[in-house]
């Protein structure tokens, strides 16, 4: 689910910087709701149901303000059954220059449907080797141009990207391709040596976040004997009571918890005991130091995955050693600044060629990201996926996301705001409303940012655009 | 010279209606005329465009440059038919378009500039749209359909049939995926802002 913000309902007076910003008024609770449940679930079951129910009415339950399902019909079912027998032993693939043989009818196929390849390669791709990479900023450019003209698209609903570090885009999205995530966990939670298992009396999956608004819902896990999952915000506006955030936790007991570092560092400040049976780390570089904090603080495994909203999740370190790739179709380099595959023990971008979206094929994707080649094909030393988070004026913490959020809302089109040791900001920004964006992070940060107005996203500088940045000590947890 | 004709909108290129344009020869006359500094592999094609659309386009509101209306010819700009940027750019600076300068948003130069770059010079190599005639006449009508203008003296219906009659089996070929591409644009932005679809689906991994 993308970081949307939703409105949080509240009675409680909000922190002076933590005043609902009138550019996102737009998001109302519940307002981007259209589906059934039953469309939401196709195969929902009595049982099914009364879980759900249950869960969206429990006592100590937050202000939802969403729904979601995961939109799997008995053929996706099906489909990802057999995934799961097909990878919960495989070896992983391995990083490197040579792609794997599904390539080849990939290129045949992005060469006659998809417009950005027909146009240039007439149905005839060029080797594999010679297959330009392309960016965030091509997708942004001209997203049509990579999605295969053959396909219908009336089953797609939108992906969109947090906003904490890269571009955020707007992505076609397939249910068999979001839901083979949980097929991909499974494994990963088995890989760590915990048993997963659907439990009637636990929630599967406890999804978290922690800033001013995101969406919040209660959803089912229609390939996990639709067990449980809900999506919260621990952030105290997005409660009624006080205590319910604790009582709802301590009640549905979830399984598995996944997140973003700095929402499972504040998770784990949370007074209730928990005892999950592994923790997935996601979004942004999970540091040693949070790994051994949540490690220690809840006794199970920490598996931090690595992947972006184009691609889905691609490796994942299961030990806090190399990030090793997950059985996908993706093949994955690491090239050098010339485009060349780098030998083992060299670093270079992390670039991705993907089948697994039907609605966006991706050919030689540079993610911005870096990493050096392991001896066994995986990803060490990845960078980044660094979080960062700014400090208001009262001295709290803002998560980049909102800042994200209220850039976006005034039309940025792309950005880098800096804050200096001495807490002054600086924005850099191409697009949008100048004026207006200012007076939005001023009411988030209680500053006013020296505002520098750019022509071009190129202005930013060369590579993935990294949107934020601090001096501040403890920015990036 | 023409009595000033009224600013087009700011749709979609395409072919979708079209006003009195300048006469074809003339247009042909400016293509031929091409300066030859756009083979230049050194010419910056994405700075070239920028200040086209500086000296040619609509006033952006706002005061706004047109760096940013240029950008989506960033990548074709970096691409093997880049001299196709810099022609039409000539084109657009010609005698022959001269009385239209102004006429057009920035926006719809560039998405006209993009199915030139992006669908004849992958059938038809820029350089046979300044030097062979056939081509010159297919790239001139094609140009000017996407501008929403027609050769002056032809209607609409004429101008249509010429360009398809004029069409060899590649520009048809080109035209037939140009309309597949921009029906399918529209398509997917459609579903995109779809409630429905914007509800998206529940997800258990961040990334």
């Amino acid at each position: 689910m993308s970081e949307h913000p939703g409105a949080a309902a509240s009675a409680r007076p909000l922190p002076p910087h933590h005043d609902g910003d009138p550019v996102l008024g737009e998001y109302e609770p519940f307002a981007d709701t259209a589906l059934t449940d039953a469309e939401r679930w196709p195969t929902l079951t009595g049982t099914g149901a009364a879980r759900l129910a249950a869960l969206r009415a429990h006592p100590h339950a937050p202000a939802w303000v969403h729904e979601c399902g995961d939109r799997l019909g008995a053929d996706d079912l099906a489909a990802l059954a057999h995934l799961h027998s097909e990878i919960s032993g495989a070896e992983p693939p391995r990083a490197g220059s040579t792609p794997p043989s599904w390539v080849t009818a990939l290129l045949e196929r992005a060469a006659t449907t998809v417009p950005r390849y027909r146009r240039t390669w007439r149905g005839a791709p060029p080797a594999f080797a010679d297959v330009p990479t392309i960016t965030r900023a091509d997708l942004a450019a001209d997203l049509a141009s990579f999605v295969p003209v053959d396909l219908s698209l009336a089953d797609a609903f939108t992906g969109t990207s947090t906003g904490s570090t890269g571009a955020a885009l707007v992505l076609p999205q397939h249910a068999r391709t979001v839901g083979s995530d949980l097929i991909q966990l499974r494994r990963l939670v088995a890989l760590a040596g915990a048993d997963w298992a659907p439990d009637p009396g636990r929630l599967a999956v406890l999804s978290v976040v922690s800033q001013e608004t995101a969406f919040t819902y209660a959803s089912l896990l229609s390939a996990f004997e639709q067990a449980g999952l809900a999506r919260i915000n621990l952030h105290p506006t997005a409660w009624r009571r006080p205590g319910d955030r604790e009582a709802f936790l301590a009640a549905v007991d979830p399984q598995v918890i996944t997140s973003t570092p700095s929402a499972l560092v504040d998770l784990a400040e949370v007074e209730v005991t928990l005892r999950p049976v592994a923790v997935i780390s996601g979004a942004n570089a999970l540091s040693p130091a949070a790994r051994d904090l949540l490690r220690a603080r809840w006794g199970a495994p920490v598996v931090d995955l690595y992947g972006l909203m184009e691609t889905g999740p691609v490796a994942a370190s299961v030990d806090g050693g190399p990030h090793v790739l997950l059985p996908r179709s993706h093949h994955v380099e690491v090239l050098d600044a010339h485009g060349r595959g780098v030998a083992v023990g060299q670093r270079g971008e992390i670039v991705v060629t993907s089948a697994e979206n039907p609605y966006l094929p991706l050919l030689r994707y540079r993610t911005g990201d870096h990493a050096s080649l392991t001896a066994d094909g995986a990803l060490a030393d990845l960078e980044g996926r660094t979080p960062v988070r700014f400090a208001a004026s009262d001295g709290t913490w803002v998560d980049a996301v909102g800042l994200t959020q209220v850039l976006q809302a005034h039309g940025t089109l792309a950005w880098h705001l800096h804050q200096g040791a001495d807490g002054e900001l600086r924005l850099r920004a191409v697009g949008g409303d100048e004026e207006p964006a200012l007076r939005s992070i001023q009411r988030l940060l209680g500053r006013r940012p020296r505002s520098l107005r750019l022509a071009r996203p190129a202005d930013l500088g060369p590579g993935k655009p990294r949107r934020f940045s601090s001096e501040i000590p403890g920015a990036t947890p | 010279m023409m009595s000033a004709p009224q600013s087009a909108s700011t749709g979609q290129a395409g072919r979708t209606g079209s006003a009195p344009g300048p006469a074809l020869s003339h247009l042909m006359r400016d293509l031929a005329a091409t300066p030859p500094d756009v083979w230049d592999p050194g010419v910056d094609a994405l700075a070239l465009w920028s200040d086209t659309l500086a000296d040619v386009a609509r006033d952006l509101p706002g005061g706004r440059d047109a760096h940013r209306a240029a950008e989506p010819l960033a990548a074709p700009a970096q691409g093997p038919t880049r001299a196709a940027i810099g022609i039409l750019a000539a084109l657009l600076h010609g005698p022959a378009l001269r009385p239209w300068t102004g006429w057009w948003a920035p926006e719809r130069l560039t998405e006209a500039a993009q199915r030139m770059v992006g669908t004849l010079a992958a059938y038809v190599p820029p350089s046979q749209w300044v030097a062979d005639p056939r081509s010159r006449e297919e790239a001139a009508r094609l140009f000017l359909d996407l501008l929403g203008l027609r050769p002056a003296g032809e209607s609409e219906a004429v101008a249509a049939d010429r360009l398809t009659a004029l069409s060899s089996p590649a520009l048809a070929a080109a035209l037939a995926e140009l309309a597949q591409e921009q029906r399918r644009a529209a398509e997917l932005a459609a579903q995109l802002a779809d409630k429905r679809a914007r509800e998206a689906a529940a997800r258990t991994t961040y990334v």
